[in-house]
């Protein structure tokens, strides 16, 4: 028999490639998959990006373990709830850059805006996934989000259960589904109690691929009951609407405005229109949300047969200078212990190294299959 | 009638340093053909021949022993290999190359010269200095033509300071030293798996007057 200590692998027999295991973990930190408090940074409301979006925390930005899990933002086709160039020279056009930005990534080049059902919304908004939660798509079917309101509490999932004829369980391709009132309960796996508002058609739509929900204003303020902004200009950039980002005091006293798109005199001010949301996602208290991620896994069929492996050059199985066997019952009924498994190219580099559980008792009477996974 | 275990032991792999790196150059430099094994942290004097409940139980000691996971550096795996071998073997191919423990002073270099038991060197060594800034190691008589069966791969793959060359025999040579340090060289049969491993010392460079 050929000393060796390396075997080839059988490529028609030992390898099996392109195993592909769809895995779905809780999207937010830790893989947690309830989210039921919400926190934003101070920071962002005097920072330029407080403008466009603000980052929604796990824990309060002052505990070092805090991370960002998603976006909130407000989008407005015509700039509405940030001040114009005529207004303010200074101004960039927050609102309308955020509309345009997400109708050039979700929005095919004919369409011009966003349309929930058979209604055509000037605004959205949205609740972007941030990329190190989602790892590769958000699952639909999955998922829930509350927003509380003047007219209670009210539970926000996506039809793709009926869409698709079946509740899913992981993420299909696919696309985009409307977002719908109901919940996570029924036949098909959840339960629609209201496809679209009578005021302005459907909820919204959630684009599982990219980790985006559009919300369409004009169903979600009248439906969940969002305030009506008073004033001047008293979107949420009033003093007491700026409260919003706290997260233990006007928070969950404070009311949910109503985007302000109204036109701006005084201070001419930027409104913060999705602050108006996240307050409403701060009283609800619950988003509930799992990411999907497809791996790819090649299978290497280690096979340990019964006349090979039963020496080991391990420093307590010979004398190393002699090279003689120190157990004399080994002599005859060698026993080893498999602990590693090494993966080699032809060059004999070491790729890949796999550890079994417990020692693995190899002998002469003795033959052992052991499946090796590699994931990528 | 019981049921027969048709189990098939499933581990999990993880990549090398190595691995990772041919694997960013894509997938065809990635090309898995071959395995070893071995039996890192097992030791055999807990094989025990005197268990007082009999031979069935002579390596419960070792059997029932945690596994620590894998490491992805590929210079601390599979240092103990298995090898395949006629069975009533009676002593296990060993490496030897004259020294116990290397001393150099500046400027000395010496040739290593490793032979195995059974003449079984055909697929050559691979020896590892594991700090490369203390003494250059360099291939002295380079592998047969045809014969490619690096160790551990390019010097790059392994962690720190070690350096990796191939060959069937190997140069080292003292580097300058402000002071006096130590590493180890690794020197393997790529056939066999056979190793041995001698610290090295390198004595500071004297100061002249």
């Amino acid at each position: 028999m050929p000393v060796r200590t390396f075997v080839p692998f059988s490529a028609a027999d030992d390898i099996v490639t392109a195993n592909q295991t769809t895995v779905t973990l809780g999207l937010w930190s830790n893989d947690t998959g309830s989210l039921t408090a919400f926190y934003s940074s101070s920071d962002q409301v005097t920072g330029n990006s407080g403008k466009y979006y603000f980052d929604i925390y796990n824990k309060a930005t002052t505990d070092a373990t805090s991370e960002v899990q998603f976006a909130v933002a407000y989008g407005h086709m015509d700039g509405g709830g940030s001040p114009t160039l005529i207004q303010n020279e200074q101004s960039t056009l927050a609102t309308q850059a955020t509309y345009l930005q997400y109708k050039n990534i979700l929005l095919g080049p004919t369409d011009d805006m966003f349309t929930f059902g058979t209604h055509q919304s000037a605004h959205i908004y949205i609740i972007n996934i941030e990329r190190a939660r989602l790892r590769e798509q958000f699952d639909p079917g999955n998922w829930l989000l509350k927003l509380s309101g003047s007219n209670g509490l009210f539970t926000f999932i996506d039809d793709s259960g009926q869409t698709l004829s079946a509740k899913s369980a992981t993420a299909k391709s696919g696309r985009v589904f409307n977002i719908v009132s109901g919940s996570l309960t029924g036949v098909s796996g959840s339960t629609i109690g209201a496809s679209q508002s009578i005021q302005g058609g459907t909820f919204g739509l959630v684009y599982p691929d990219v980790g985006i929900l559009v919300l369409n204003p004009d169903a979600i303020v009248p439906t969940v009951g969002f305030y009506s902004a008073s004033g001047t200009y008293s979107g949420c950039a009033t003093a007491s609407g700026q409260n919003f980002y706290q997260s233990t005091d006007a928070v969950n006293v404070g009311r949910p405005f109503a985007p302000y798109t109204g036109s701006l005199t005084g201070n001419y001010s930027e409104q913060y229109n999705h602050a108006g949301l996240i307050r409403s996602i701060v009283r609800g208290s619950e988003f509930n949300a799992r990411s999907a991620e497809t791996i790819s896994s090649t299978h290497y069929f280690v096979r340990l047969r019964n006349k090979d492996f039963n020496y080991s050059n391990n420093p307590t199985f010979y004398n190393n200078t002699n090279g003689q066997i120190l157990t004399d019952e080994f002599v005859l009924d060698p026993h080893v212990y498999v602990t590693t498994i090494g993966l080699y190219n032809d060059n004999s580099e070491l790729l890949a190294v796999a550890k079994v559980s417990s020692p693995l008792e190899k002998t002469f009477d003795k033959e052992a299959l052991v499946r090796v996974r590699l994931d990528f | 009638m019981g049921y027969l275990n048709n189990s098939t032991v499933t581990v999990d792999a993880i990549l090398t340093k190595k691995g990772r790196e041919l694997l960013s150059k894509g997938q065809s430099q990635f090309n898995i053909t071959q395995y070893a094994v071995a039996d890192d942290e097992v030791d055999y004097t807990l094989y025990n021949t005197a268990h007082p409940l009999g031979t069935n139980y002579y390596g419960s000691a070792i059997e029932n022993m945690p596994v620590l996971e894998a490491s992805p550096d590929e210079t601390q795996v599979m240092r103990y290999k298995l090898v395949s071998l006629d069975r009533g073997t009676k002593e296990i191919p060993t490496l030897s190359f004259g020294y116990d423990a290397i001393n150099l002073n500046y400027n000395d270099s010496i040739n290593v010269s490793p032979s195995t038991t059974n003449g079984l060197q055909s697929a050559g060594y691979t020896a590892i200095i594991y700090d490369g800034t203390i003494a250059t190691l360099a291939t002295g008589t380079p592998l047969p033509s045809g014969v490619t069966t690096p160790f551990f791969g390019a010097q790059s793959a392994v962690s720190a300071n070690a350096v990796v060359v191939q060959g069937l025999s190997f140069g080292l040579a003292a580097k300058s030293l402000t002071v006096t340090r130590t590493t180890q060289l690794t020197i393997v049969n790529n056939l066999t798996g056979a190793t041995k491993t001698v610290t090295v010392t390198v004595n500071a460079k004297p100061t002249t007057a």
